[in-house]
């Protein structure tokens, strides 16, 4: 029954996104976007997880005014309802997106994906895995790097980031380099 | 066939002219408890990827010399086919988890044996590790001795002769060494052999009756365990503190 429900998420994703990108009308568009919205305020309010507006509002203002500035061959309010359209089109399948992965769990996405290959299967979960893991040891060597001295005010935070992304990298890759040699060592045979 | 895990005058160097292992011979008898112990790169963990035929299958470079596991040459045979046999604590455990529950981490290995009935041995494992009732946890959320028998479970679930763990007491205070010390104590009575590569003396002292200590990818002690532990030079000359020693030292 879950993998029914599953199914029936997934589908109407992949519905919704491949309405986005058969070019509909303006006003098909904004019902759909309108849509997406609604019914993300509601899964944030039952499964009580934040949905992230603010990094999509971010995207989709910077959009309208990349619309707003370039393309000066084309009147104003057509620029507008370009930008509107364009930010109207990647906010809808952000937040379809974040909507079936906010609504369904880890393990029954699992499940649902249970007819791929076992190599992919294993890619999958691990990559699930290791999400939390790698955010929590995000914030650890924010903190390292802080405790050395570190700014990540102002235009310091380009270094900022960098000073977290190498150590990040390099953490990663030898764990990705030890889990290989423990999936062989746990008997796994790829196919 | 019970000829136990056989080290023939093996030498292993990751690239030419670095040699990590240096012509060493030891031979683990089936029962035993083993000791591997040696200063900071001396070979030890280099040493545990031979014993199960991770070296030369996954990790490369130049090999030579016999490892015979139970009669059976490791260039031969495949990981996979070994895995059911020699069972590997890496180790950190925060590395070696990459299931979403514990059950399913435990299953993993079951599954890629294609080993039947898996909740019951599923079940055996964690009741062995004193684990039971975790079977739905995230692996992730656990306390690194909870992490550390997770690992020890998914390796008993298939029941192999020999378990090799790599510094299973690194990072866990001493109570959780002392409770996962008795549980490998338990399994090495039902007759499983036991290798840990440990720094802990102490630890070394109270659990194992056999030590090999390595030196600079060198065999410089096989033997038993209360010997070496009453000559202290031999201890420091391989970098391992002898028993007690700061203690006496700083009074």
């Amino acid at each position: 029954m879950k993998n029914i429900i599953t199914f029936i998420k997934f589908a109407l994703v992949i519905f919704i996104n491949y309405s986005l990108f058969t070019n509909p009308s303006f006003t098909k568009m904004s019902a759909i976007g309108v849509m997406t919205i609604i019914v993300s305020i509601i899964i944030q309010k039952n499964t009580q997880r934040q949905v992230k507006f603010i990094p999509l509002i971010i995207l989709g203002l910077s959009l309208l005014l990349f619309y707003l500035i370039f393309n000066t061959g084309y009147p104003l309010l057509y620029r507008l309802q370009l930008g509107l359209y364009s930010t109207l089109k990647i906010t809808t399948l952000s937040l379809s997106v974040l909507c079936f992965t906010y609504s369904t769990s880890i393990r029954d996405i699992l499940n649902f994906l249970s007819f791929l290959p076992k190599d992919v299967k294993l890619l999958i979960a691990i990559t699930f895995s290791q999400i939390p893991v790698t955010l929590d040891e995000t914030d650890k060597i924010i903190s390292v790097q802080k405790s050395r001295g570190q700014n990540f005010k102002g235009l310091n935070i380009f270094k900022g980031i960098i000073s977290v992304i190498i150590p990040l990298l390099h953490r990663n890759l030898k764990k990705a380099d030890q889990l290989s040699i423990i999936i062989v060592a746990r008997g796994y045979q790829n196919e | 066939m019970d000829n136990g895990l056989q080290i023939q005058n093996v030498t292993f160097s990751y690239k030419k002219n670095t040699r990590a292992l240096k012509n060493i011979s030891v031979r683990f008898n089936r029962g035993t408890f083993w000791g591997i112990a040696g200063a900071n790169g001396s070979g030890k963990t280099t040493f545990s990827y031979l014993l199960n035929g991770l070296i030369p299958h996954v990790i490369k470079g130049h090999l030579s010399g016999e490892v015979l596991i139970e009669g059976e040459n490791s260039r031969i045979k495949s990981v996979s086919y070994f895995s059911k046999k020699i069972g590997m604590v890496f180790q950190n455990p925060d590395f070696s988890l990459f299931n979403l529950e514990v059950y399913d981490e435990i299953a993993f290995g079951l599954n890629n044996q294609g080993i039947k009935n898996q909740k019951e041995k599923i079940n055996q494992a964690l009741k062995a590790v004193n684990l039971s009732g975790f079977e739905k946890r995230d692996p992730q959320t656990l306390s690194f001795g909870e992490k550390q028998k997770v690992n020890l479970a998914c390796v008993l679930a298939l029941d192999p002769s020999y378990i090799i763990l790599d510094e299973p007491s690194a990072m866990l205070d001493y109570q959780s060494s002392i409770n996962l010390y008795d549980i490998l104590k338990r399994l090495n009575n039902k007759g499983k052999t036991i290798i840990v590569i440990e720094h802990d003396t102490d630890l070394l002292f109270k659990y194992t009756s056999n030590l090999l200590v390595l030196n600079k990818g060198k065999a410089s002690y096989v033997g038993d365990t209360k010997n070496i532990f009453s000559d202290k030079t031999i201890l420091l000359d391989n970098g391992i503190k002898p028993l007690n020693y700061i203690n006496k030292n700083s009074l």
